[in-house]
């Protein structure tokens, strides 16, 4: 009451002075430590290898410009990042949490992991992507994408900080804006071997001695296929459910799988929610509720000859070693075609918006 | 709750609805915007191909909020929304200084459009949080908003990741909206 009191008192006294008094609200960026805008820029530079350490950007935004024939390295997580007028350049990109905006840039290999990945005005690009959302392209063309392979030892808890998904990869489904009749901007290069041919590992000592690589059995990011979808091909769709080992188990099944099906293929991978409408309709089961309440799924769409017989064997394994339903596997080779479409469709639904 | 304000929730007709559409160049933060709006998860969020549309309760009216996609190719479809606009938002990537120019020019075009003629415009100086962000009164200046006579604007700093400023862009859209 004597708040309310004091109030209108002062706005009597105010108004018969006739002023008022409007006092400018500060926000956090008011008083944020202003930063070295060059620790966070690599621009106009030809013929060089650049780059930046671990934990020296850590999570700020970083931009790339107008840089020709030059190798950029950024070894660190990132919040957000611009690349722009750039052409002959490789450019590695560790996780990003938002967007990846590539602008004018043409002949380069970019390696990136981000939230969101957008191009426009770029031409003839090698992009080796971890995409957690659809990657769109506007007016570029002759654009190729590979799914990202590399590791480094600090690469790992650069995804964590970066609140970026390894599992979550939409690289080789990508949305253009403005598509051309009778001709593709993009494709799709489902070969290993295609990066370690045109991806420059660093040279100069330090950023060398980072030690990163591009062995796609060492990299933080299980390598996938992506599109097209797997035809003829028998397929198994294997579904972690969350809980405190779910990525190591996530990984220790892909091996497990390779060790065992030497030629098997991960054609699709993705950590999404689910609801319990959702389950229902992709399990035909209410058995699953509560496994899918803990939080999102790891799923893998994997390929090869008797793929169903060796992950459900796999599965199996890891469910008896920890007592409880960890991972499930389509066990109906008649089914579970009908069970990955509606898997996919719903994963995808999930990334309208 | 005061007294004064619940008995004025009491006497109010139904929330009055109204449309908001919001506006800006790709990867400025619309969708990010709408879903802080809409006090939603905003890990994940997808560049936007069509639009988005999200009802938000905001001091006694229901928005509908309009966010449509913002890349080169489809900003002619913008005019589309146009209709029965009743507030408009326009938000800018204040870091992304090498489109300010870019942002300046549509905005400009949006304002000489006859549908949107004296409709309130907020700009949403947006990713404050970023280092190489502009102020929000160096985007206005750049921006000429002083020259602004047929309507009521107000420029707006914030971080949509963060949701600082949102809220107080919100009240100024509401402020407007109850001078109707």
């Amino acid at each position: 009451m004597g708040c309310l009191h004091a109030k209108i008192k002062k706005h009597d006294t105010e108004q018969e002075k006739g002023i008022t008094i409007e006092v400018p609200k500060t926000y956090t960026w008011d008083k944020k430590e202003k930063v070295n805008p060059a620790d966070f820029t690599i621009e106009n530079i030809s013929n060089r290898e650049i780059g930046r350490l671990p934990g020296t950007i850590s999570g700020q935004q970083f931009i790339i410009q107008n840089c020709q024939a030059s190798q950029i390295y950024l070894f660190d997580h990132i919040n957000t990042i611009t690349v722009d007028d750039c052409s002959d350049c490789i450019i590695f990109v560790g996780p990003t949490t938002g967007s990846l905006f590539l602008r004018d840039c043409q002949d380069c290999v970019v390696m990136a992991a981000c939230g969101q990945f957008r191009t426009r005005d770029c031409c003839k690009m090698d992009i080796f992507l971890l995409c957690q959302t659809q990657p769109i392209i506007e007016a570029s063309a002759k654009m190729r994408f590979g799914c990202f392979q590399a590791f480094y030892p600090q690469l790992k808890d650069q995804f964590r900080s970066a609140g970026i998904s390894v599992f979550n990869n939409n690289w080789s489904n990508i949305h253009d804006f403005t598509p051309v009749d009778g001709e593709t901007n993009w494709s799709c290069v489902s070969q290993t071997t295609k990066l370690s041919q045109v991806f420059k590992l660093p040279e100069e000592d330090e950023l060398k001695s980072v030690g990163m690589t591009l062995d796609h059995n060492l990299s933080i990011v299980p390598y996938t296929y992506g599109s097209p979808g797997y035809g003829s091909q028998e397929a198994a769709l294997v579904i972690m459910f969350c809980d405190e080992s779910q990525h190591q188990r996530a990984m220790k099944f892909i091996s497990s799988l390779k060790a065992q099906v030497v030629d098997c293929k991960i054609q699709h991978s993705r950590e999404v929610k689910m609801e319990a409408t959702d389950a229902q309709r992709v399990f035909h089961t209410s058995e699953y509720k509560s496994a899918i309440s803990q939080g999102p799924v790891i799923a893998f769409l994997c390929l090869g000859n008797d793929i169903t017989q060796v992950c459900s064997t796999i599965g199996q394994e890891m469910n008896d070693a920890s007592g409880n339903t960890v991972v499930y596997v389509t066990s109906d080779v008649n089914t579970s075609n009908k069970q990955i479409d509606t898997f996919f469709s719903y994963a995808s639904m999930t990334m309208t918006m | 709750m005061g007294l004064l304000s619940l008995l004025r929730k009491l006497k109010s007709a139904p929330d009055q609805e109204l449309r908001i559409l919001l506006l800006g160049l790709d990867n400025a933060g619309k969708t990010t915007l709408l879903k802080k709006l809409a006090s939603e998860d905003i890990t994940q969020t997808t560049p936007t191909q069509g639009f988005n549309i999200k009802s938000v309760q905001s001091d006694g009216f229901k928005l509908n909020v309009w966010d449509i996609g913002g890349q080169r190719k489809i900003r002619p479809y913008w005019r589309n929304y146009f209709e029965n606009t009743d507030v408009l938002i326009y938000v800018i990537d204040s870091g992304d200084r090498k489109r300010f120019e870019e942002t300046g020019q549509e905005l400009g075009e949006i304002l000489s459009e006859e549908k949107l003629a004296g409709i309130p415009v907020l700009i949403f100086a947006n990713k404050q949080d970023l280092f190489n962000a502009a102020p929000a009164s160096e985007i206005a200046e750049g921006l000429q908003l002083h020259t602004i006579r047929d309507r009521t604007w107000q420029i707006q700093a914030c971080s949509a990741t963060s949701g600082e400023g949102v809220k107080d862009g919100l009240d100024w859209v509401c402020k407007n909206l109850k001078k109707k």
